[in-house]
């Protein structure tokens, strides 16, 4: 109870509620512009967090997360540019609902079943992040190195069209990660004698790169016209949806359990979550003919999913230290910079810090049904912003907050080249986030995998002996294998079925 | 920017066995089996049969057969100077602002990207000074961030 009451004061204080203010409206703003998305927020949010107390940080990713997902649901319906990849799955629905008149149940849907799905989200998040911990006191290094092989072979199969290309990122990802000295051996890789490159190259500076910089170099280099408003006016965006609430409760519960168990999938966050959930609400729908009509059925179900997987996410970053997708693969990084390393001693050292991290995520999706219905009320301008003039002061404070973690221009550098090879990569239909979870996933493999081998005495069998770690390594091998054994499978069927 | 995968792929085997070549010059840990080459000799093995894996993909595989093709921004050099803006402007930034300070070297950029992204020279002005104050009174003095006085050093505060 204790704890309880020490997370309360660590949350319910000015220095965190001033934060949580400042990150909401900077995570509205963000995910209301198109083609700035809500990784780039938390990406440029990083270095501010550097100067924050642990809880103060977390709160300012919480929120800012939060509110830029379901912020970008408003240039989707207005635009028919969805803000952040998570709105895409149901962008042409709300456009059409907006065409018809209906842009204020479109936006109301998107908010109100938002902030249910995200605090959904956030009880499963209570109720098993601690039932994982404790049985996740007893991992070894064994179970610990299956884990994580497990969590990115996931992430490169689900979260992946092309999974070959994913698994070229997530190797480039683990090789980057290797540069330096930070490696069991302390042996200096891949430096060249440059002393810069000893630490390791920043995680900060190729995030910042890579989400940021690279973002304001496609914009930059992006000759589409600019897009209509819809010449609707927005009424009162709350009329209604009770009555939707009562028609639709298992399209909500469905949208929030599924969005929960995506997110909580390494690799897989909340766009995967809306394209599965606006995909299964379609299926199950009793007026499946109605969707892509402009009908609100389908935004409600993955409008929760879309949140509830923001908080589902959190559960494998918190429990294990492995990321459910790249927003959390950004918190782990905050996490251990603020010595709250992830891990199920986590939730026994210092359990207020667990407890606030829930209070955040609780309050979060409460204070977005305010913020968000105010900034639906000044969209029409936010959407008119000049994204000329804007793009130029998001580029400063990429290279000032890149500067200002190590005070290094050779970090600015880094985000610089990793800028620019995201966005070819990405021009090329490689998908970057599974480099960012190889960067962040590679010293925890390496280190797993030596300490098991010496713990082993070089055994590999050793690796199946303890239950859990057998479990876990043959379901590895088996995620492995499945996609060869399916196209052997199709190559001797028709064989067969001709002989 | 589109590269034929055949290519890129080509690069990744190419950056696979530079690595694997590297690493075999590192030294074995005494007493123990996994060496510093091991993990890093391990995803490079991975990069060289993939990327083989992604070149004989594309050359078997039907689809486009160009090698190289910018994208459309290549057409518009105002969307091509924009782009190049952004990189020299970086590349200036990490290059010269010990030497010029923040004060003197981000109002340039900025300058310079407002006009490449079409902004009017008047406008360009007012919010690249702005705009570079009050990133300074943030991170300078707000955060402690030390950003560079260079050239002005002497009139610090």
């Amino acid at each position: 109870m204790d704890a309880m009451l020490l997370a309360f004061k660590m949350v319910f204080n000015v220095e965190t509620m001033l934060i949580i203010m400042g990150s909401s409206i900077f995570g509205l703003f963000v995910g209301a512009v198109p083609g700035l998305s809500a990784t780039m927020a938390l990406a440029l949010l990083v270095p501010m967090t550097f100067f924050m107390e642990p809880i103060p940080a977390l709160a300012a990713m919480v929120t800012t997360s939060a509110m830029a997902i379901f912020a970008g649901d408003i240039p989707g319906c207005l635009l028919r540019m969805p803000g952040t990849a998570a709105s895409a799955a149901y962008t042409d629905e709300a456009y059409a609902m907006s065409r018809n008149g209906h842009a204020d149940t479109a936006l109301g849907s998107g908010l109100v079943f938002s902030a249910i799905g995200g605090l959904f989200g956030t009880a499963v998040l209570i109720l098993a992040a601690p039932v994982l911990a404790e049985f996740a006191l007893n991992f070894t290094s064994f179970e610990y190195f299956w884990l994580i092989l497990l969590g990115i072979t996931c992430a490169i199969v689900i979260s992946s069209d092309r999974p070959l290309k994913g698994a070229i990122m997530l190797l480039g990802g683990f090789l980057v990660a290797s540069v330096g000295m930070n490696n069991p051996a302390a042996f200096p890789r891949f430096t060249g004698g440059n002393t810069d490159l000893l630490g390791g190259i920043g995680f900060l500076p190729m995030l910042i790169g890579m989400f940021a910089a690279s973002e304001v170099l496609r914009s930059a280099l992006d000759r589409s016209p600019k897009a209509m408003i819809v010449d609707q006016p927005i009424h009162n965006v709350f009329k209604g949806m009770w009555e939707l609430t009562v028609k639709y409760p298992i399209q909500i519960l469905r949208g929030s359990v599924l969005g929960t168990i995506v997110g909580a999938l390494p690799g897989a966050g909340s766009d995967i979550a809306a394209w599965m959930s606006y995909a299964m609400s379609k299926k199950l729908s009793k007026e499946p003919e109605k969707f892509g009509t402009g009908h609100v059925e389908g935004i409600i179900e993955s409008g929760a999913a879309n949140n509830s997987a923001l908080a589902g996410a959190w559960i494998p970053a918190l429990v294990f230290g492995i990321p459910g997708d790249t927003l959390t693969a950004i918190v782990i990084g905050v996490l251990y910079m603020k010595n709250l390393n992830p891990g199920p001693t986590l939730f026994t050292t210092n359990p207020q810090n667990m407890y606030a991290i829930y209070i955040l995520f609780i309050f979060a999706n409460l204070i977005m049904i305010p913020f968000g219905w105010a900034t639906i009320k000044v969209a029409k301008k936010l959407l008119n912003v000049r994204r000329e003039i804007l793009l130029p002061i998001i580029l400063l404070a990429c290279i000032v907050g890149t500067f200002g973690m190590n005070n290094s221009a050779f970090d600015v550098g880094i985000m610089l080249v990793a800028g620019v090879v995201a966005f070819i990569l990405e021009e090329n239909d490689f998908p970057v986030a599974p480099a960012i979870l190889g960067v962040v996933l590679g010293p925890m493999l390496e280190e797993n995998f030596v300490k098991s081998m010496i713990k082993s005495d070089g055994v590999f069998a050793d690796f199946f002996a303890r239950p859990v770690a057998g479990v876990l390594g043959v379901l590895t091998i088996i995620a492995w294998t499945y996609p060869m054994l399916r196209i052997l499978w199709r190559r001797l069927m028709p064989k067969e079925q001709t002989a | 920017m589109k590269i034929h995968d055949s290519i890129l792929g080509l690069i990744f085997v190419l950056i696979g066995t530079a690595i694997l070549y590297t690493v075999s010059s590192y030294p074995q840990m005494p007493g123990q089996d996994v060496g510093p080459a091991m993990f890093p000799g391990v995803m490079a093995a991975g990069l060289v049969v993939f990327g083989g894996i992604l070149t004989i993909r594309a050359r078997v595989l039907p689809g486009p057969r160009q090698l190289f093709a910018l994208g459309d921004w290549a057409h518009s050099p105002r969307h091509a100077l924009a782009g190049l803006s952004i990189i020299l402007g970086c590349a200036a930034y990490a290059f010269f602002s010990t030497v010029l300070g923040f004060l003197i070297i981000a109002p340039m950029v900025l300058f310079v990207w407002h006009l490449a992204f079409g902004v009017s020279v008047k406008t360009s002005l007012v919010s690249a000074v702005l705009t570079t104050l009050i990133t300074w009174a943030v991170f300078y003095k707000g955060l402690g961030v030390p950003l560079p006085w260079g050239l002005l050093k002497s009139y610090a505060f």
